[in-house]
């Protein structure tokens, strides 16, 4: 029987030299939070007479968790999607903010309470102007809130085209990166750089639009393909303004992707836009059910002029517009009396504008409410809004957090194992250089006995 | 279970930045007072207290309203009291002047005194405040009463509308009060100086119970703006104790407790700085620092 002892440690030595290798990127890449922990997987080498030969390098192993990788990608959408809804709603919120922004259900009150002095003094010019001043602030404010949320909600649909694009760009990496891992030899370390590159891509298409990316690197968005094996399909947005959609081209043409099919940061967006968009269309609402209670009275009163029928108010004239104080209101016809032309003391009409203050149902979107606490609802349903958004992302961040601590626990490196790891492998390198010594020593020693 | 670094410096991270959060709502709320800055916060609480804040708007503004109606009623009733004053003398006059012991001349002197009783009165039903003539019904512009007696103000009134709907009357209907040329005090006074004028005793005895009639005329005004006025009263004493209320009730809604706070903050300044500590211990762990 012989054994080849130089052949036996020069193996040992090319495992040891894989190992370290394994090592070396492991070490290298601890920082890195899209790699996987690589170990070089090794094979007994057998033998002629059944002993071992060595150690073969079988190839390199990366560590992986796949379930884990599905559920991180699955709460990167949900975190996204907050996120974006929560910062959209929550720029928008400051708007509704007594602080920083307005409330209309104040500047009401305020309109009120000028109609109060009036009702009390109906022929005092400087309380008419205080009354028209109030007026004034009220629709000033309405119309600056409009404007704000619909320069809000638009400039949240403008970040769209921008995310499509990364969208189709990633895609086009996976389609590409797809056709490197069919291509590549499995088991290799370019191999496992390649399924890291995708994973990676498949975390930020899921954090994107919420797609899901089966084991194949398949890519999905609500169960409209996106990317088929190293076949990329298009996004693209469509239409415009509060009608703004997504659909996926195909050659044949296009399918549309519902908002509710969509997470992410993209679905995160649209939700975003269309919550400022319904709240405009709350307070359009609001200002519009005032405006008609005020002008339902004022118009039916007497002005100190005589006249009569000219309304505090006038309303939009286009959807999206917004309430404005009548220009052609004055001092003078401002409808303070309700009895008749040219009595300037009756307050009896500015009293009735007073009374809409405490009667309720006036928006009819809030029955049981006055439209001092229509307004307050409708500030406070917003903010349901986004501190529920606030709290989902918060939430989804921190679950987000434990699965990736759990999923590093099996695919992350620790510096001191790697560490305790080298030392071991360089004591194997050592070893198994001494074992070629050792043969090579026999070898010198049996040439010198036979050479004597 | 292995820990990998990345997952160990990443959680650090994560919780840093949790407190650094909680550091900022904290002092937001120290900085305001207030536990409820914006909508999100608590928007149950948001909308309870702003529906407050309005309510002690509107409460504030009655206040105000009340406050200047007891000033324009304090002012009236001055007004009605000269008025009586001045009708208590006619009696007088009236009285002298219907005794049977008087010659023309001094009748007629009487009748001047008389004469300057009226122009009193009028002047008192002519009150004007802030800009207002509180007898002339809803003509608060036009001066009520002419030199001779003529009224031309109307029956109507105008009042203060509180937020409760409730009203508080501030001008008057000064026919009902002080009558006209023909009616009530100044009929009666005018009746008793043209008597006194000609001389006529049983005239100026016909005046008496006139004149009589004008006081209880208006003791009974003086009595329903004193109550008036009373409820205006009332109205700022009610509604600023219910302003005091709603405070309570607001900041028991948005307000924040600031010792508790203070308390919160210390601990979070506390939490961040162990956690900067642990990051600071964690460098130095990697077993290689140990090795080298």
């Amino acid at each position: 029987m012989s054994v080849n002892l130089d052949a036996i440690g020069l193996t040992g030595i090319y495992a040891a030299e894989a190992e370290l290798a394994a090592t070396e990127s492991n070490i290298t890449n601890a920082s890195n939070a899209n790699y996987s922990a690589e170990t070089a997987t090794l094979a007994v080498l057998p033998g002629s007479n059944g002993a071992g030969a060595g150690v073969e390098v079988v190839g390199t192993q990366r560590a992986e968790a796949p379930f884990l990788a599905a559920q991180i990608n699955g709460v990167q959408a949900d975190q996204n999607y907050n996120q974006a809804l929560s910062q959209a709603t929550s720029a928008a919120e400051n708007y509704l903010t007594p602080s920083s922004g307005t409330n209309l259900g104040t500047d009401f009150q305020n309109l009120i309470d000028a109609y109060s002095n009036l009702a009390a003094t109906p022929a005092d010019p400087t309380v008419r102007t205080s009354v028209i001043a109030a007026a004034t602030t009220l629709a000033n404010d309405v119309g600056s809130l409009n404007t704000n949320l619909a320069a809000a909600a638009a400039g949240n649909l403008a970040q769209l085209g921008g995310l499509v694009s990364q969208v189709n760009g990633l895609s086009q990496q996976m389609a590409a990166l797809n056709a490197e891992i069919q291509a590549a030899q499995p088991g290799n370390a370019g191999d496992a750089a390649l399924l890291d590159q995708r994973d990676a891509l498949a975390n930020q298409l899921a954090g994107l639009i919420g797609a899901t990316t089966d084991s194949a690197g398949n890519v999905t968005v609500g169960g409209i393909a996106l990317v088929s094996g190293a076949n990329a399909l298009t996004l693209a947005t469509t239409g415009s303004g509060s009608s703004t959609g997504l659909e996926v081209a195909f050659a044949q043409g296009s399918l549309p992707v519902q908002p509710t099919q969509i997470g992410g940061t993209i679905g995160g967006v649209l939700a975003a836009a269309a919550s400022l968009q319904q709240l405009q269309t709350n307070v359009q609402n609001f200002a519009t059910a005032m405006a008609n209670a005020v002008n339902g009275v004022q118009q039916a009163g007497f002005g100190l002029d005589g006249s009569t029928g000219v309304p505090l108010f006038l309303l939009p004239t286009a959807p999206g517009g917004s309430i404005t104080l009548n220009p052609a209101i004055t001092p003078d016809n401002l409808a303070a009396a309700a009895t008749a032309a040219g009595v300037p003391g009756d307050g009896s009409n500015a009293a009735a504008v007073v009374a809409l203050a405490s009667a309720v149902g006036l928006d009819s979107a809030f029955p049981g409410s006055t439209l001092g606490q229509a307004f307050n609802q409708i500030a406070a349903d917003f903010g349901t809004t986004v501190s529920s958004a606030s709290n989902n992302q918060q939430q989804a961040s921190s679950t987000l957090s434990s699965l990736q601590q759990l999923k590093s626990s099996i695919t992350g490196v620790s510096l001191n194992d790697q560490l305790s790891l080298m030392i071991e492998y360089q004591n194997a390198l050592e070893a198994a250089g001494r074992a070629v010594q050792a043969a090579s020593d026999m070898t010198t020693f049996l040439i010198q006995e036979l050479n004597q | 279970m292995t820990v990998s670094d990345l997952s160990l410096f990443g959680g650090l991270g994560s919780a840093l930045d949790a407190v650094s959060n909680e550091i900022a709502q904290t002092q937001t709320e120290l900085a305001t007072g207030k536990r409820v800055n914006q909508p999100s916060d608590d928007p149950a609480a948001f909308a309870q207290g702003a529906t407050l804040a309005t309510q002690q708007a509107a409460l504030s503004n009655d206040v105000a309203l009340a406050t200047a109606a007891q000033n324009t009623l304090a002012t009236a009733d001055n007004a009605l009291a000269n008025a009586a004053n001045a009708l208590d003398s006619a009696i007088q006059q009236a009285t002298e002047g219907s005794s049977g012991t008087l010659s023309a001349a001094q009748m007629a002197t009487l009748g001047q005194t008389v004469g300057g009783l009226l122009a009193q009165v009028i002047s008192a039903a002519n009150l004007q405040y802030g800009g207002t003539y509180v007898f002339g019904g809803n003509q608060v512009l036009t001066t009520p009463y002419s030199s001779t007696g003529n009224y031309n103000g109307d029956s109507g009134s105008n009042a203060a509308v509180l937020s409760d709907g409730s009203t508080l009357q501030l001008t008057f209907n000064g026919a009902a009060i002080f009558g006209n040329q023909t009616s009530g005090a100044i009929g009666a006074l005018v009746a008793l100086q043209s008597a006194l004028n000609s001389g006529d005793q049983a005239g100026t005895a016909a005046t008496l119970p006139q004149l009589q009639a004008a006081v209880a005329q208006i003791a009974q005004a003086r009595a329903q703006i004193g109550a008036t006025s009373s409820t205006a009263a009332a109205v700022v004493t009610t509604d600023n104790s219910d302003l005091t209320t709603l405070a309570s009730a607001q900041n028991d809604a948005v307000g924040a407790d600031l010792t508790q706070l203070a308390a919160t903050e210390q601990l979070q300044l506390t939490q961040q700085q162990a956690l900067v500590s642990l990051g600071q211990a964690l460098g130095k762990l990697p077993l290689i620092n140990i090795l080298a």
